[in-house]
């Protein structure tokens, strides 16, 4: 496979690898590619021009927050930013209490148990909206009934994005990751230019791809992660 | 590139001169206040109920004598009365509506800050960030409290910086330091109150070199509250060359320069009153009054004669550093300001005092006032417990003793340790004054 040049970063961010905290440079052309893969799956869902959603991160998420932040913006979808610390709960239920936001993006453990320990009910917050949650998010929420409830989760450098039509699978963009599994080790390899163009190896994490499609019509690849079995 | 005095400023209205400055904003201002009349709420709102239009305001004497006043509670109000989510600043349709920030809420219920595409914010750190010796390709480190892509990062976009991004908090300092020692970058934005407790901690339990752990930066902003004498101290004797940085009346940001003599107010981007406190004229400059502000390009966050309550003073001498723009020094918020058998105190005054005692070094504190008129000065202070000797009882008196000297007033102290009062504000800062 070609390796490009490593592109100039636009931002320094941080991802998990191996159970280690790492800087994730993340370049221009990276961003843009990611912003277009939420096109692609946003434009399954019923969010509209107009529209009010909120994305909850944290500032070393950067990788993650902009491209979906690009994407909002480009499409028209107005964002509520907050915070994914337990103190930002009052913010984000004063954001769904005034602005009726119809998706959420971020919800996490924090801000759960910053709602709840405000004396919100969690589930009638959320019950009409579409919700991307955290792993610890959507641990936290996969109990409560009729929520929408979607994941966006992190592989490493990688980011997977559930479309809402299976329980445990997320999408995966394959024209940025090049994605090989052996035993409980997995490769994920650049495809085009990017600012680490070096392959990360993931130890201990197993990812199975579905062949099947997806009812969402998406291509990119369904991956299964109930498979993960990550280094405590 | 070395910053050379030709080179201090990103933008040549930085140098423009006064008096065309005052055509400028005079032009800006005739441009934006009938678009904002037609389309926010607030504003109509505001101007019917006053009886005035924006034509009647051809002239800057014109806007002086009949543009009412709005203040924070007035966003509320409008909020509240009228089910508006954007307290009347813009339709929550208004095309090219990009988001919605929200201040803080340091001092209350948070107000909305809706946002297009860009903000006077950006164009404000961008300035800061050159002056500050930032130049293209660099790294900065953001150690911010939130990611905000749409001021921020745009600002370093403009500038061609890379920014590390790293949440505001102590258990993220030992990222701060692999960062700095890896990246070199050459600006920290920014350190708070908290943060600096934090880091005087990790340096003395770690032994590590401050001076050293900072030494590829060439600035250090500082931010959340002003910067007390003894944090000014420890900056300095870490080697760093700090600027202060805050809010002009959520407006856009303004930041102290290389001269370190008050923050720079951008005349382009905002219109700069200082008033009577408790009324509504002028005061002279390098007298104490309240900094009262107007957006000049900013549809969005129509703040126009928006009262900050931030007391201040106003200095239009030329500065050191080259900038024609006005400084100003921030006193306190005058809402903080209480009376103690009628003798004002603002929290600095208390501030300076805690911080001299190793127990109470960090001087985290709160004012507890139920109303701005007080009898006993009732304080709640922070304290580090592996500092305390001779017991917490005897450190309230003495502590107690020493606060009543200084200021003139009976107190009542209320010890709680500093981690505990840590959980009462958002990660950069505490309220400094509050009702229980």
């Amino acid at each position: 496979m070609t390796t490009f040049a490593a592109e100039p970063p636009i931002i320094i961010s941080t991802t998990e690898i191996n159970g280690e905290k790492q800087f994730l440079l993340y370049s221009d052309p990276e961003a843009n590619r990611a912003a277009l893969t939420w096109e692609r799956l946003l434009s399954k869902t019923s969010i509209k021009r107009g529209e009010y959603t909120i994305v909850i991160t944290a500032p070393e998420d950067a990788h993650l927050a902009m491209p979906l932040e690009r994407t909002l913006e480009l499409t028209g979808v107005i964002i509520l930013q907050a915070d994914s610390t337990q103190y930002e709960a009052q913010r984000v239920e004063a954001f769904i209490r005034n602005f009726d936001p119809v998706a959420i993006f971020g919800i996490n453990a924090a801000i759960v148990s910053g709602l709840s320990s405000l004396g919100h009910n969690v589930g009638k917050l959320l019950n009409t909206r579409q919700v991307w949650a955290t792993d610890d998010g959507f641990a936290a929420l996969q109990h409560m009934k009729d929520i929408r409830l979607r994941r966006w989760s992190r592989f490493g450098p990688a980011v997977l994005i559930s479309c809402g039509h299976h329980e445990t699978a997320m999408h995966i963009d394959d024209t940025e990751w090049d994605i090989s599994t052996e035993s409980h080790q997995t490769t994920l390899r650049h495809r085009l230019n990017a600012a680490e163009p070096d392959p990360v190896i993931l130890t201990h994490a197993k990812m199975t791809r579905l062949n099947e499609l997806c009812p969402c019509g998406l291509t990119d690849p369904l991956v299964d992660v109930s498979a993960f079995n990550k280094p405590r | 590139m070395e910053p050379t005095a030709t080179n201090d400023v990103l933008d040549p209205v930085e140098r423009m001169p006064q008096e065309k400055l005052k055509d400028l904003q005079h032009k800006r201002l005739q441009n934006l206040l009938p678009k904002v009349y037609e389309n926010s709420p607030l504003i109509r709102d505001l101007w019917d109920n006053a009886g005035v239009s924006p034509l009647q305001t051809c002239t800057m004497d014109d806007f002086f004598r009949r543009a009412p006043f709005m203040n924070k509670d007035t966003i509320r109000e409008f909020r509240d009365q009228h089910d508006d989510p954007m307290g009347g600043f813009v339709r929550m349709d208004e095309p090219g509506l990009k988001g919605v920030y929200t201040t803080s809420g340091t001092t209350g219920d948070p107000t909305p800050l809706p946002r297009g595409y860009r903000s006077p914010f950006e164009t404000g750190f961008a300035r800061d960030h050159w002056h500050f010796g930032v130049r293209p390709g660099d790294y900065i480190l953001q150690f911010a409290f939130t990611f905000r892509s749409g001021s921020k990062y745009q600002a370093s976009r403009m500038l061609g910086v890379k920014p590390i991004c790293l949440s505001h908090g102590p258990d993220m300092i030992p990222r701060m330091i692999e960062a700095l020692d890896r990246f070199k970058p050459t600006l920290l934005n920014f350190l708070s109150s908290p943060m600096l407790i934090a880091l005087e901690r990790y340096f003395e339990e770690t032994g590590l070199d401050p001076v050293k752990v900072f030494a590829p930066l060439k600035s250090l902003i500082y931010g959340g509250e002003p910067l007390s004498p003894r944090h000014r101290k420890m900056l300095k004797s870490w080697d760093v060359d700090v600027f202060q940085n805050g809010p002009l009346g959520d407006v856009c940001s303004a930041s102290t320069c290389r001269a370190h003599d008050g923050f720079h107010g951008y005349e382009d981007l905002a219109l700069i009153e200082c008033l009577e406190p408790f009324g509504d004229q002028p005061v002279a400059d390098g007298e104490i009054g309240e900094m009262v502000v107007t957006t000049l390009c900013e549809p969005f966050v129509p703040l126009i004669r928006f009262r900050t309550d931030d007391l201040c003073t106003i200095d239009r001498s030329p500065c050191a550093c080259g900038r024609t723009h006005l400084k100003f020094k921030i006193l306190g918020r005058k809402g903080d300001q209480t009376f103690v058998q009628g003798i004002s105190i603002l929290p600095q005054d208390i501030r300076m005092i805690i911080e001299e005692h190793k127990p109470t070094r960090s001087g985290l504190f709160q004012i507890i006032r139920p109303s701005p008129q007080l009898e006993i000065l009732s304080l709640r202070v922070g304290y580090a417990p592996d500092f305390v000797e001779g017991g917490l009882d005897a450190l309230n008196r003495a502590l107690g003793a020493v606060i009543e000297q200084a200021l003139g007033v009976p107190v009542k102290l209320d010890m709680v340790s500093e981690q505990e009062l840590l959980k009462l504000g958002p990660p950069h800062k505490i309220p400094r004054v509050t009702k229980q």
